[in-house]
C-alpha cells in the first residue's frame, strides 16, 4: 500500500501569530518518499482570499529547488530552511463575504519510474496581526 | 456701498466687468439657444429641400448645409460652456465626474512596495481643503445616466420639431389632403410630442437635486487613516436650500465579485455603518453656508484598506440628504484607512 | 464587527467559491453512473454532440467531471471557453484523434468561427462535446433541467467536506430553489449567507 508524501512545516513562533516586521523562519522536511522520485520542492509565503468572489493570491517569498545543483545531485527530503521579513499589508482578516489568510505552502512534484509527474501541496496557516501599542 | 445697479451695456477693464455677471451669463445662454433653435429649424428645412431637389443636390444646398452646421455647433458650445460657469455648473460637473478612486496613479510610486494592495494616498491628485486638510473625493456621479437622458430628450426634441415642420409642409404642399404622406407624420404627432413630454419631465426629476444644489464637500483633518484614531471632519454646503434631514455616516464595505463564464456576480457587504453627524429641519441660505465639523473614530481594531484585482474592503463618507421638494440625494466620499504602524501608535489621536 | 485576525482555528464556509467552482464539484445525479454512461455516449458516437440547460443549472460541472472520467479511463480531454482561448489551440484538439474537445460557453463563438468549429467536428477523428444555453442544432446528449435531489446532495456533501453537520437542511434548500428559479449557483451562493448567518448565531 502506497502512502502520499509526508510534509511537515514547523514555524519559529508557536502560536503562529506575527506582526509586521517579524522575522518568519520556517523549516519544511518531505517523508513517505524515495529520494530518486521527489523532483523538485517549492515553498512560498503567501496570502490569499477566499469566501464570495474570485480567489486571488500574492506570493511575498518564494523558493524552488531541484535535485540537480552546482554540486551534484542533492537529497531533497532533508530538513530545510528559510526565513524573511513579513510586510505591512495586507493584514490577516476574517469577514462576512471575504476573508485574508496568510501561509507557508509547500508543494512538491514526485514522479515514481515509468509513471507520470504528481504534484502535491501542503500548507501552513499564520496570522498576521496589526501592530498593538506597548 | 455701491448701489446695486444692474448695467446691461458694461466695459471690459483688464480681467473687471463692470457688468453684472448674471446679466452675462443669461445674456450667453441666450444667444447660444437662439442660435442652435435657428440651426435646427434651418437644417430641418435644408434637408426637405434637398429631399424635394432629388439624388443632384446643388452646391449651394452643401454650402447652406455648412453654415447652418456652425450655427448648431456653435450654439450647443456656447449653451454647455455658459451652463458650466453657472452656478449649475458645479452641480454638473460633478454629475460627470469619474469614479476618482479608480484613478489610482500613487500605484506607481515608490511607497506601493511598503503596503502592498492597500491604496496609498496621493497628495499629488487630492485636493487641499479651505477649513481642514484635505477634501475627500466624491465617488459617485453617475456620468452615463446623466449623459444617457439629456441624450434622449434632445433626440425626442429634434424628432417631434421634424415631425412638425413636416407635417406643416406636406398639408401646404399636397392637394389631396388624405394622402399617406400628409396623415401620417400627423398621427406620428401625438405620440412623440408626449415622449418628448415624459422625456422632459423625466430628465427634470433625474437632474433635480444634482444640478440645481451645491454638492455637499466634506474635508478631513488628515489622510491616510489609521485604526484607533479620531479624525476632524468639516462638512460644506451652499446655495439656497431647506433641509428636512442630513445624515453622515461611516462604512466600511467588502465588495467581491466572481466570474464564471460569462456571469459576473458584484457584491457589496457594509460591515460597519455608524452615524458621525445628523442635523434636521435648517436652512442653508447663500449667505450662511453650512460648514459643520464634527469628528470621525476608525475602530481600534478595525481592518485597513484593502485593494485586490476581484476583493477589496473599502471605508467610506457616505451622506443622505433630504431636502424640500427634491428627492433624497445619497453621495460617497472615499477614505483611506492604513494597517497601523509604530509611528502611528505613538501619535496618537490628531 | 470583523476586527479580529484570522484564527489559527478558522472555520471555513463550506460555500466559498473556491469550493462550488465546477472544478471543484464533482457532479451529482440521481442516476446511477451517470457521468460514466454520457461519456460512453459522447465517445461512441461519430458526430459532435451538445448539452443543454439554462445558466447556473451545472452544465460546465458536469461537463469537467466528464473531463474528468475521461482522463481517468485513459483518453486525453481537453475544456475550452470559446471566444476567451484562441481557435487555433481549439482547432488542433479537435482535430486529435480519440481526444475528447469540450466547448464551453459556445453562443461566445462568432457566427463564423461557429460555422469553422461545427465543419472541422464534422470532419475530424476527435470528440467534440459543445456545452451551451440554446440549441446548436447538434444531437443533444442531454438538455439539462433542475434536480432538487441532486442539489440536497451537493449541499449536504459540501458540509460535510469541511466536517460540519448538517447547517443547511434539505427543507432550507427547497426554499432557495424556488426562490432562486433553480439556478444553482444562485442557490449555493444564498446557502453561504445562511450558513454564515447559522454559524454565527449558533456559535
Amino acid at each position: 500500500m502506497k502512502f502520499d508524501p509526508l510534509i511537515s512545516i514547523k514555524l519559529n513562533h508557536a502560536n503562529r501569530e506575527y506582526q509586521p516586521g517579524d522575522l518568519l523562519e520556517c523549516e519544511y522536511q518531505v517523508d513517505a518518499v524515495k529520494r530518486e522520485e521527489l523532483k523538485s520542492i517549492e515553498v512560498a509565503t503567501m496570502w490569499y482570499t477566499s469566501g464570495k468572489g474570485d480567489e486571488e493570491e500574492a506570493i511575498h517569498y518564494y523558493e524552488r529547488q531541484t535535485t540537480r545543483t552546482s554540486y551534484g545531485e542533492i537529497d531533497l527530503r532533508e530538513l530545510s530552511h528559510f526565513s524573511t521579513e513579513l510586510p505591512l499589508s495586507p493584514l490577516s482578516y476574517i469577514g462576512t463575504n471575504l476573508n485574508i489568510t496568510w501561509c507557508v505552502r509547500v508543494r512538491i512534484v514526485v514522479q515514481a519510474t515509468d509513471q507520470s509527474p504528481k504534484e502535491f501541496k501542503y500548507s501552513q496557516p499564520f496570522q498576521l496581526h496589526a501592530y498593538q501599542a506597548s | 456701498m455701491a448701489r446695486p445697479l444692474i448695467r446691461l451695456i458694461g466695459k471690459k477693464r483688464g480681467s473687471h466687468h463692470s457688468v453684472s455677471h448674471r446679466v452675462g451669463m443669461w445674456g450667453d445662454i441666450a444667444f447660444s439657444v437662439t442660435l442652435l433653435v435657428l440651426g435646427v429649424l434651418a437644417s430641418i428645412a435644408l434637408i426637405s429641400q434637398a429631399l424635394r431637389a432629388g439624388p443632384e443636390i446643388s452646391i449651394d444646398i452643401w454650402l447652406m448645409a455648412l453654415v447652418v452646421l456652425t450655427f448648431i455647433v456653435f450654439g450647443a458650445q456656447g449653451l454647455i460652456r455658459s451652463l458650466l460657469r453657472s452656478r449649475m455648473g458645479d452641480g454638473l460637473k460633478f454629475s460627470f465626474q469619474q469614479n476618482v478612486t479608480k484613478f489610482d496613479f500613487s500605484q506607481r510610486m515608490r511607497g506601493r512596495l511598503k503596503l502592498p494592495h492597500v491604496p496609498l494616498f496621493d497628495t499629488i491628485l487630492t485636493s487641499r481643503g479651505s477649513v481642514q486638510k484635505w477634501r475627500l473625493p466624491m465617488t459617485t456621479g453617475q456620468p452615463v445616466k446623466t449623459l444617457a437622458v439629456i441624450i434622449f430628450f434632445s433626440i425626442w426634441i429634434c424628432i417631434s420639431l421634424v415631425l412638425v415642420y413636416y407635417s406643416i409642409s406636406q398639408y401646404l404642399s399636397q392637394k389631396n389632403e388624405l394622402h399617406f404622406s400628409w396623415w401620417l407624420p400627423i398621427l406620428s404627432l401625438p405620440p412623440s410630442i408626449g415622449l418628448s413630454i415624459w422625456a422632459g419631465k423625466f430628465l427634470k426629476t433625474q437632474l433635480r437635486g444634482r444640478i440645481t444644489i451645491d454638492p455637499l464637500k466634506l474635508e478631513i483633518s488628515e489622510q491616510p487613516l489609521h485604526p484607533g484614531h479620531t479624525y476632524d471632519v468639516t462638512a460644506i454646503q451652499g446655495g439656497l436650500l431647506h433641509v428636512r434631514s442630513l445624515r453622515i455616516f461611516l462604512v466600511c464595505e467588502e465588495v467581491t465579485s466572481y466570474h464564471q463564464g460569462t456571469d459576473v456576480r458584484t457584491e457589496s457587504h457594509e460591515v460597519i455603518r455608524e452615524r458621525v453627524f445628523q442635523d434636521r429641519r435648517f436652512e442653508i441660505k447663500p449667505n450662511t453656508p453650512l460648514k459643520e465639523t464634527f469628528p470621525i473614530k476608525i475602530p481600534a481594531k478595525a481592518m485597513h484598506s484593502f485593494q485586490g484585482h476581484y476583493n477589496s474592503l473599502q471605508w467610506k463618507l457616505v451622506s443622505i440628504g433630504r431636502y424640500r421638494d427634491m428627492p433624497e440625494i445619497q453621495r460617497s466620499y472615499a477614505l483611506i484607512v492604513h494597517p497601523p504602524s509604530p509611528h502611528s501608535l505613538s501619535e496618537g489621536d490628531r | 464587527m470583523p476586527t479580529k485576525p484570522a484564527s489559527n482555528g478558522q472555520k471555513i464556509n463550506p460555500f466559498e467559491t473556491r469550493w462550488i467552482r465546477p472544478l471543484a464539484l464533482d457532479y451529482i445525479s440521481s442516476e446511477n453512473q451517470y457521468v460514466s454512461r454520457l461519456l460512453d455516449l459522447v465517445l461512441s458516437s461519430d458526430k459532435p454532440m451538445q448539452i443543454v440547460g439554462t445558466h447556473g443549472i451545472g452544465k460546465t460541472t458536469l461537463a469537467f467531471s466528464l473531463c474528468r472520467e475521461a482522463t481517468h479511463r485513459g483518453t486525453e480531454a481537453q475544456h475550452f471557453r470559446c471566444g476567451r482561448q484562441p481557435f487555433h489551440e481549439i482547432r488542433k484538439s479537435i482535430e486529435t484523434p480519440a481526444k475528447l474537445t469540450v466547448l464551453d460557453e459556445y453562443e461566445q463563438f462568432s457566427m463564423w468561427y461557429k460555422f469553422r468549429s461545427r465543419r472541422i467536428a464534422t470532419r475530424s477523428p476527435g470528440k467534440v462535446l459543445v456545452i451551451t444555453h440554446q440549441n446548436q442544432g447538434f444531437p443533444t446528449l442531454v438538455h439539462l433541467k433542475p434536480n432538487p435531489e441532486a442539489m440536497k446532495s451537493v449541499v449536504k456533501r459540501l458540509q460535510l467536506q469541511q466536517d460540519y453537520g448538517e447547517v443547511i437542511h434539505s427543507a432550507d434548500v427547497e426554499i432557495l430553489m424556488a426562490e432562486h428559479g433553480n439556478d444553482c449557483r444562485e442557490v449555493l451562493f444564498a446557502c453561504y449567507d445562511l450558513f454564515h448567518q447559522r454559524y454565527k448565531k449558533n456559535r
